[in-house]
């Protein structure tokens, strides 16, 4: 029952979190290219985190390069980070989904022809 | 220090929470005067009566308050990080200057009450004046009656205030012997007044004779001068300096006792 | 920077040790959470820091200086907790308009807009407040002192959980305009955990973590499984608190890395526990 915000859970590290948070609003559109990302200060207030913990998720995003600093303005997202940040997930698909799914159904004793017929029969 | 000291004379806890205690005490003691004054007046017997009301009684609500007053500032104190020494120190300055402004106080309350009784015919007496034969009214409101009367009430104000940080004193360290002990150093005075006894008996045997024949200090025109009465010289000053100074010695070793006490006391407020 | 240091704070009440030799940073600039069960010291600790209460040994520091009786050190340090130690005759408005003359930097206006936002009357005596109500006031005088350090000792006692909500915000921004060192000292953990930079925890007075809080989180883990598989993979491991549900088995693990999935034998699974949780397991009795 920690940050009272969607998405957010009590047992990863807080900053790992926040880089999340807005990698998703980069990866969907909701945040465009060079547009300016919410302060350290506002995030940490909305979702009252102590603001080091902020600046340190939103470092992850600096290290990979899908945010930049503008001298005394503030954070912005870079120009080609929806694509950037789409690649970065599309490498982390198989070990964040498949692989788990892939899991799930050994112990199930499903198949691989039958999870392949379910994803085919998926709309 | 310099900040809490002007607290205790600025802020709404300190002086003004004293004196608006210490106004209202003198209020009802001043409207007591009055209804003793017309219950009185249909007696045509008296003339002048003996009251001490606003230096006896008056001493006594001081001290209350003053103890009142200087437990609330302790409890302020700790929270707003007050160090012991500056509370201290504080409440010693506060004792004299609030005894000092309470004499005059009390002192103003008698020569009013005083011209008022004058205009229904009668007059009122205070301490000093209670050796004096005939001539009251016309020394009743002097200069030096008004000053000696300060003085006399000051130790009075002082006395109770002694018996009142040294009670608040105790309890910060023993909460449950505290009165007993106050109690006991109370009944101590009263007996060393009563028999004279020890060190303490023979002040107060000197201030009672300063008060008896306090006529021949404050009004020798009147009275002539006794050169010596009892192998003691009873001048003005002599009688003035006496009861200040007293007064002052007496509450600074109640007061002693409290500072020893506080210094090392916990102050975690309670549950 | 500014900073307070704790130095071997040790405090006897006769036979009984709340504080043993406890020894510990706060810097300016950073929230910290002050956690232990109750009776671990906590309180106690704070009272020394205000000067309310002396140690019996060891000192407390700012900027070098010893705070005990220093007027000028204390003027920096403002502490609120579960006591009643103001006159419960006083109001909150005379109690607002007094504090400027003990601490300097009182902002007045902001304590009455905290007072407004929680919906606290000024005009209220301190006696006739509820719980909550009275933990809100004193939070409230706390935060408006502009003192450096500011430590609340249980702030959300007696909250409702809207209050709390608007507490954390309000310190968080509170802290980003002045850059104060927050110590914090709560029971609600989870709810608090985002707020820590630097957790202490503190265990029959004695001081047992002094960490960066993602750090703690990090050094221990949760083992699940059949009870016989739990017991061998966790056999010669750092175990603080093992329980059995039927014939499956919990432990919780501290120091080493963390098993990878890949790394743990079939059956047990790992997780990592909230901070909460992490805690409880640090503090549990024996």
């Amino acid at each position: 029952m920690g940050v009272n915000y969607p998405g957010f859970n009590d047992t990863e590290p807080l900053f790992i979190q926040i880089a999340r948070w807005l990698e998703n609003k980069i990866v969907t559109g909701q945040l465009k290219a060079d547009e300016q990302i919410p302060s350290t200060t506002e995030l940490s207030a909305a979702l009252k985190i102590n603001p080091a913990t902020v600046r340190k998720g939103v470092n992850i995003l600096v290290e990979k390069g899908l945010v930049y600093k503008k001298r005394g303005m503030g954070m912005y997202v870079a120009a080609n980070a929806e694509d950037s940040a789409r690649d970065d997930r599309r490498e982390r698909f198989r070990d964040d989904y498949v692989r788990p799914m892939l899991e799930e159904a050994a112990r199930l004793g499903i198949s691989r022809d039958e999870v392949a017929e379910m994803v085919k029969g998926e709309r | 220090m310099r900040g809490y000291l002007g607290y205790v004379f600025r802020g709404r806890e300190g002086l003004r929470s004293y004196a608006a205690f210490m106004g209202a005490a003198l209020g009802g003691l001043f409207v007591l005067h009055l209804f003793i004054l017309i219950v009185l007046v249909k007696d045509d017997y008296f003339d002048h009566i003996d009251l001490m009301f606003y230096e006896g009684l008056g001493s006594l609500f001081a001290g209350a308050f003053f103890g009142i007053v200087t437990e609330r500032l302790m409890k302020l104190s700790a929270f707003g990080g007050v160090s012991r020494r500056s509370f201290i120190i504080g409440t010693g300055v506060a004792g004299l200057l609030f005894a000092a402004l309470t004499s005059a106080a009390i002192q103003v309350m008698y020569i009013i009450t005083e011209l008022v009784y004058r205009l229904f015919g009668m007059g009122l007496d205070c301490m000093v004046m209670s050796g004096i034969g005939t001539h009251r009214s016309e020394v009743a409101i002097a200069p030096r009656t008004i000053i000696f009367n300060a003085a006399v009430t000051f130790f009075g104000i002082m006395l109770i205030y002694g018996f009142s940080v040294l009670f608040v004193g105790l309890r910060s360290r023993l909460r449950r012997a505290a009165p007993v002990i106050t109690g006991a150093v109370v009944v101590f005075f009263g007996y060393s007044y009563d028999m004279y006894a020890g060190p303490l008996g023979e002040l107060f045997g000197m201030l009672e004779d300063r008060l008896m024949f306090s006529e021949y200090a404050v009004a020798p025109e009147i009275f002539g001068t006794a050169a010596s009465v009892n192998g003691i010289s009873m001048t003005f000053g002599d009688g003035v300096l006496a009861f200040v100074v007293s007064g002052v010695l007496i509450f600074a070793v109640m007061y002693a006792v409290f500072a020893l006490a506080v210094m090392r006391a916990p102050l975690r407020g309670r549950g | 920077m500014s900073m307070m240091e704790i130095r071997s704070l040790t405090k006897r009440y006769g036979s009984k040790t709340a504080l043993d030799d406890v020894s510990l940073k706060i810097a300016k600039g950073s929230i910290y959470g002050l956690l232990g069960r109750n009776g671990a010291g906590k309180t106690t600790l704070v009272s020394l820091i205000s000067n309310r209460d002396f140690p019996t040994s060891g000192e407390v520091l700012l900027d070098g200086a010893n705070v005990k009786e220093n007027d000028r050190a204390l003027k920096n340090i403002c502490c609120m907790g579960a006591e009643q130690l103001l006159p419960g005759y006083m109001r909150v408005k005379d109690v607002i308009s007094s504090m400027r003359y003990f601490y300097k930097n009182t902002d007045a206006e902001y304590a009455n807009a905290l007072c407004e936002k929680f919906g606290l009357d000024p005009k209220k005596r301190l006696s006739r407040l509820s719980t909550g109500y009275r933990t809100i006031a004193k939070v409230i005088f706390a935060m408006s002192s502009g003192a450096d350090y500011i430590i609340l000792d249980e702030p959300t006692l007696g909250l409702d959980a809207n209050h709390r909500e608007l507490l954390y915000k309000l310190i968080i921004e509170r802290f980003n305009e002045t850059e104060a060192a927050f110590v914090i000292s709560t029971h609600l953990i989870d709810e608090c955990a985002g707020l820590f930079e630097r957790v202490f925890v503190l265990r029959e007075g004695r001081l047992i973590a002094d960490e960066d809080s993602d750090a703690l989180r990090r050094s221990a883990y949760l083992v699940e499984g059949k009870t016989a598989e739990v017991d061998s993979f966790i056999a010669g491991k750092k175990v603080l608190t093992r329980s059995e549900v039927g014939s499956f088995c919990s432990a919780c693990v501290s120091g080493g890395d963390v098993p990878s999935p890949d790394a743990l034998p079939d059956g047990l699974e790992v997780s990592q526990p909230t901070l909460q949780q992490l805690l409880i397991a640090m503090t549990e009795e024996g």
